[in-house]
């Protein structure tokens, strides 16, 4: 997909801290996914640049909470782009823009694989770790 | 007896699945051509990193989601059925259901057939399973559990069972020859076993008047763990395909290798078999003289081909044999195909640990809860087996995803959701706590459960689609409401909290009431009974050997042919059943014709 730049769309690093926001795991945390560049482009192919942009400046703000944002659009995007985050998948918008157009989708087997969900208690997407015979059998490792 | 162009054969396969490739693995090593024909799709084509791609992106991960599935040959799967709002079903698929409550398992048609999505787990049936007829609700076999005891190993040595013959005879109750080791060791318990164990061994819990005392006991699987060189009086085993290594993706597919399915069996084919996939048999052929000659079949390129053998194999699912009964007017003098279909209907509860237990990884189950299976208690409600879940919530709510959807979108003081480390923190503690029972329930041979065919609901090819009507009896649903009691003092014993909760709506298509309180089922996938076997043509469709009694070249195996479907998973049983009838079959053979490629080994060997 090719994106064109103009000024005042989000930075790679807007994108970031946003996303760092919404999510609660670090800028490095999310970057070590490999997963920035697709999911930018994503959100903005599928709600538009400037929506992206008002959310970004929202957060900007100090606003990460659902009572921050603005219209029903603008929460429903942050909790988008979280669940991408989380678990690989798009879940949709339905709000103004035609919903026909957006059904939910995994974007990627890696992004299924690199979904935060796991880490956020020491796990992994099912079929994409191979911890070793008998590693059940242990305590969990603690959390990412 | 082979005619020019290899049209005639010695046996034809119908179904390249569990069954169909166990039977055809044996009539080719004693020498047997035999064609085998697969309605599905060659699963194996794509190759296993296509169908990992498919089940990695798959929004829903049902059990068929890895497998390519042929427009020709529909397979009924698990999101096919949502719930009413105020209760009942619509039933969206391949299947047409027409009962109170829906049949609720899929099954799938490809090579390999649902044996490529099966959980794995191997346990043999108690002997009390076979005399269910005695404790007044389903039916007695015609053969008893030491008729199936040495196919019973024969089937543990293919498929690569991982067990302890000393816990399994004192947990269980199963007699074993002295010294039997399986092929494996038990595969590892999981964390959640130990803490479970910890809690409950020794420990009893009421049911009704009797006191059922527990004890965690590790599951049998047909899943490569550490070999075990006393296994086959000390000849050892040697796995085929990697070890378990704990990708916990069991069903649908395993990564590793680790599972067996049918392909492993196929991959020690001999070259006497052979196999053709998207090749859909419409009719059995049956002669004036009631013999099977053979069957028709449409081809990937839409014309139909008539093949003719000697022996015909229906081997394609309980579903599918009845059907292809029912279309060729076969083996109905009983007016007993298609009816006492039977499947394990599982209550599943789930709750939260006190502590992280860490779910999500390795088998789906590893061990289990065996004293609600067998004993008086089963004259008054339906036996069940108790699995520990290892993998949270997946098959009671879903995955995580629709945790974190939830907490996103009511998540928070506010209910209009949470975002950051409080989504981290939260989604973390309560993930990792998350566990489940699945309780999987005996379900009684009833005739009024049946497959049918409405010529009005064809599939693409034109074929009648199966219509299922379906229900549970009251032993059935008492057996659940005993299983949720039995749930209630395991959660109170481990200190867990229950977030057990059924109520109508999309998730839940097998939601019903019982003596004024909810319940909801889903389904283990086992279906069954369509064929049952018995000792008399007027009340059974095949004999002890899962041969047609109206057709005596004719067999249907498979779990249709089992009277009742017990409490344990019936892979197992059914490659045992099978492989108990192929020797049948062998020597139905032998006494029409001797093999045409007769080894000169196998000439002086030891013939059953």
């Amino acid at each position: 997909m090719t994106i064109t730049w103009e000024r005042g769309m989000t930075t790679v690093a807007e994108f970031l801290a946003l996303s760092s926001a919404l999510t609660g795991f670090s800028p490095a945390e999310l970057r070590g996914t490999g997963m920035v560049g697709a999911y930018q482009a994503l959100v903005v192919q599928q709600a538009g640049a400037e929506p992206l942009d008002r959310l970004t400046a929202t957060v900007a703000r100090g606003g990460i909470g659902p009572s921050a944002f603005g219209d029903g659009p603008e929460r429903e995007l942050a909790q988008a782009i979280a669940q991408l985050w989380y678990l690989g998948t798009w879940p949709g918008l339905g709000g103004s823009t035609a919903p026909e157009r957006d059904p939910a989708f995994v974007v990627s087997a890696r992004a299924y694989a690199e979904g935060l969900v796991w880490r956020t208690f020491g796990g992994h997407a099912p079929s994409t770790a191979a911890p070793g015979h008998g590693s059940w059998s242990h305590p969990p490792a603690d959390p990412a | 007896m082979t005619a020019p162009g290899g049209r005639r054969w010695d046996v034809i396969v119908v179904g390249a699945g569990f069954a169909g490739s166990l039977v055809a693995k044996v009539l080719g090593d004693r020498g047997w051509r035999v064609l085998v024909l697969e309605a599905g799709a060659g699963a194996t084509d794509a190759g296993p990193d296509r169908a990992l791609e498919a089940y990695r992106t798959a929004l829903v991960k049902s059990p068929n989601s890895p497998y390519p599935t042929s427009p020709s040959a529909p397979s009924p799967d698990v999101p096919d059925l949502t719930g009413r709002p105020d209760g009942g079903y619509r039933a969206h698929g391949y299947l047409v259901q027409r009962g109170p409550l829906p049949y609720a398992s899929g099954y799938l048609r490809a090579n390999g057939g649902t044996g490529l999505a099966w959980t794995g787990l191997a346990p043999r049936m108690h002997p009390e399973d076979f005399r269910a007829g005695d404790f007044g609700h389903g039916r007695n076999w015609p053969i008893g559990y030491q008729d199936l005891e040495p196919y019973y190993r024969a089937a543990e040595h293919e498929l690569g069972v991982a067990a302890d013959a000393d816990e399994q005879r004192e947990a269980v109750g199963l007699p074993f020859p002295d010294g039997y080791r399986f092929p494996m060791r038990a595969i590892p318990r999981s964390h959640l076993d130990h803490v479970m164990a910890e809690a409950l061994d020794g420990r009893s819990v009421r049911d009704r008047e009797a006191r059922v005392r527990l004890r965690v006991t590790t599951t049998p699987h047909a899943r490569n763990g550490v070999p075990d060189p006393g296994h086959d009086g000390g000849a050892g085993y040697r796995p085929d395909g990697g070890r378990c290594v704990g990708h916990a993706s069991c069903v649908p597919i395993c990564p590793s290798g680790a599972k067996y399915t049918p392909l492993r069996t196929q991959a020690r084919w001999a070259p006497s078999v052979a196999l053709v996939t998207d090749a859909v048999v419409t009719r059995v052929r049956i002669a004036a003289n009631g013999r099977a000659g053979g069957v028709d079949y449409l081809a990937h390129d839409g014309r139909t081909h008539t093949v003719e053998a000697e022996l015909v194999v229906l081997a394609a699912h309980a579903i599918e044999n009845a059907k292809l009964l029912l279309l060729s007017d076969a083996a109905n003098r009983s007016d007993q195909v298609g009816r006492n279909l039977m499947d394990h209907p599982v209550l599943l509860t789930w709750g939260l640990m006190k502590h992280q237990i860490g779910p999500y990884r390795g088998p789906g189950s590893t061990s289990g809860l065996e004293g609600f299976r067998f004993g008086p208690a089963r004259a008054r409600r339906a036996p069940f087996r108790v699995e520990i879940g290892n993998w949270g919530w997946t098959w009671a709510l879903g995955p995580p995803d629709l945790r974190v959807a939830e907490l996103l979108r009511t998540g928070g003081p506010d209910g209009r959701g949470l975002f950051g480390a409080e989504l981290r923190r939260t989604l973390g503690d309560r993930v990792g706590r998350e566990f489940a029972f699945q309780f999987e329930m005996e379900q009684d041979a009833d005739p009024a459960n049946r497959v049918t065919l409405d010529p009005r609901h064809r599939d693409r090819l034109g074929l009648p689609r199966p219509v299922v009507h379906y229900d549970l009896s009251d032993w059935v649903k008492r057996g659940i409401a005993a299983a949720k009691g039995v749930s209630d003092q395991l959660m109170g014993l481990l200190g867990a909290e229950d977030r057990t909760r059924f109520e109508p709506g999309p998730a839940w298509p097998g939601y019903f009431e019982h003596e004024g309180r909810p319940y909801a089922y889903r389904a283990a996938g086992h279906g069954a009974g369509t064929h049952i076997m018995g000792d008399s043509p007027a009340t059974s469709v095949v004999d002890q050997w899962q041969r047609c009694w109206d057709h005596s070249n004719l067999y249907a195996v498979g779990c249709g042919s089992m009277p009742t479907v017990a409490t344990s998973n019936p892979s197992l049983t059914m490659a045992a059943l099978a492989l108990r009838s192929a020797d049948r079959m062998h020597q139905d053979l032998l006494a029409r014709h001797r093999p045409i490629r007769l080894k000169r080994a196998f000439e002086g060997a030891d013939l059953p």
